[in-house]
């Protein structure tokens, strides 16, 4: 049960992990930060238990930066600098409004309690006992490929829902000033 | 497929993806600013979700009565629910019934002081509906609460939870709903009520642990002083699996906290004081219980020390 392995394969994964957080956060910088962030977790881990430490590395890095994304959404929204911090873009949902919380929580619980039953099942399965989809398929009694399509189609149910317009449109990019920042 | 569709394809993907698929993960997150933008909505929405409450609203789902799988019950109970609201309705309605859901965020009490003088103390990530006309009824949707119920001979105090109708007889009592688990303990005075077609009377220090989904039933004593000593962080668990444990951090604290393996089902007695500070009270937790957590992103992970157990 030592660590070791884990920072071995920390180092090896460390480039895709940085590319994942400097695409997720969009600063090289913020990546770094988030990397020692991550760096500091595992190396206080128990490497034994990890199976596929690369991927594991890798949820625990995206989930990193979608903690740091909220966290930074939070303070912009308190500050009113929310175009400092984030990169332009008014297609999808207002980050203001996914922080807004109470309201669009509220929102998204009605939607998933309108969800056709057997979609608000694998939802439920999926997203809050935190099943595999493998074991979502076995308990419902179908694939694995409709579960992910009922999946799929809960979380476009729940994303419109916040949006409140059609997603299904021409996007125009975003401006492009920190990709510099990129490998 | 729109961005965003593909975005949403990834999140759903990302508890399985090899290492191959995260890096071309991380590639469709490069290709193009707009995907990371597309991921991120997603992503931070589905971060910001915790579990709906039990919903009375919910319209009955006629087919998962048939339905043994035990899951589906979770969401038929409110449909059980509204159904027994409506039984009682006829009376409130020349009144006309002024309908009023409580709900408690993930970490929040309230306090709720009924116009008869009953007062209810609500734990975090709880459901009560009630009648602001009718106060002598209420529905414990999900979650724990205390009541300190003003005795009326001539009207009873009901308390409906699932299936289950608990009546006062001039009493102190908490009672939590988890799913298809309910458990109630009297603190003072007595409650009648008929789980599982049974009759059973409650005093002082005594409390029942009914699983609906399993159609077990366990008489209880429980120790008065300490009822509702949830208010002060204080923890009782009697025989509770640690996976539920987890569920009730979660409401009552909102701590993120994941069980992996064989833990979850290890059975847990004893009482434990926690501050609402997940830093402190997750690893605190972890060493009484025996195990091992680890943190990721915002998230804990407890596991068992010992694979031999």
């Amino acid at each position: 049960m030592s660590g070791t392995g884990l920072e071995g394969q920390f180092l090896e994964a460390r480039p895709l992990l940085r590319r994942l957080l400097v695409a997720r956060l969009g600063s090289a910088e913020d990546a770094e930060d988030a990397l020692q962030d991550l760096w500091l977790r595992i190396a206080g881990m128990d490497g034994a238990h990890v199976e596929q430490p690369v991927p594991f590395f890798c949820r625990m890095a995206t989930n990193l930066a979608t903690d740091r994304r909220i966290a930074a959404a939070r303070r912009s929204a308190r500050d009113g600098a929310w175009e400092e911090v984030q990169p332009r873009s008014d297609e999808y949902a207002d980050p203001e409004r996914i922080v807004a919380g109470r309201r669009a929580l509220e929102q998204a619980h009605a939607r998933i309690t309108h969800m056709p039953d057997r979609m608000r099942q694998a939802f439920t399965l999926f997203r809050f006992e935190e099943q595999p989809q493998r074991v979502i398929a076995e308990r419902m009694g179908i694939t694995v490929s409709a579960v992910e399509k009922l999946l799929r189609r809960a979380y476009r149910l729940l994303q419109e829902n916040r949006e409140g317009e059609g997603a299904d449109r021409a996007l125009p990019h975003r401006p492009d000033h920190e990709r510099s920042a990129d490998e | 497929m729109t961005r965003e569709e593909q975005a949403i394809d990834w999140h759903i993907r990302q508890r399985d993806m090899s290492a191959a698929e995260w890096d071309a993960f991380a590639t469709w997150l490069e290709d193009n600013p707009a995907n990371a933008r597309a991921y991120d909505a997603v992503a931070m929405a589905d971060a910001l979700l915790v579990a709906p409450p039990l919903q009375a609203e919910a319209e009955p789902v006629v087919e998962a009565a048939n339905d043994n799988a035990g899951w589906g019950r979770w969401w038929l109970l409110g449909g059980v629910a509204a159904a027994v609201a409506l039984v009682s309705g006829p009376v409130l309605l020349n009144r006309g019934p002024d309908m009023q859901v409580e709900q408690t965020r993930a970490g929040e009490t309230r306090r709720i002081a009924l116009n008869d003088g009953t007062r209810i103390d609500l734990a975090g990530g709880s459901r009560l509906r009630y009648d602001r006309n009718d106060t002598r009824v209420a529905t414990l949707e999900a979650g724990q609460a205390l009541f300190h119920v003003r005795h009326d001979p001539s009207a009873p105090f009901e308390l409906h939870s699932g299936g289950v109708v608990i009546r006062d007889m001039g009493t102190v009592f908490d009672v939590r709903r988890t799913g298809r688990r309910l458990d109630v303990a009297v603190a003072d005075g007595s409650v009648a009520l008929a789980p599982l077609g049974q009759e059973i009377a409650l005093t002082a220090g005594q409390g029942i642990h009914l699983d609906e989904a399993r159609h077990s039933l366990r008489r209880v004593t429980v120790d008065p002083s300490t009822i509702g000593g949830w208010r002060g962080g204080l923890l009782d668990f009697d025989g509770e699996p640690v996976g539920a444990i987890a569920a009730r951090l979660q409401s009552a604290y909102g701590m993120r906290i994941a069980v992996e393996g064989a833990l979850a089902d290890r059975n847990v007695t004893g009482v434990v004081r926690m501050t609402g500070d997940a830093g402190r009270d997750v690893p605190r937790f972890a060493k009484l219980i025996g195990a091992e957590w680890r943190q990721s992103g915002g998230d804990w992970i407890l596991r068992a020390s010992n694979e031999d157990r």
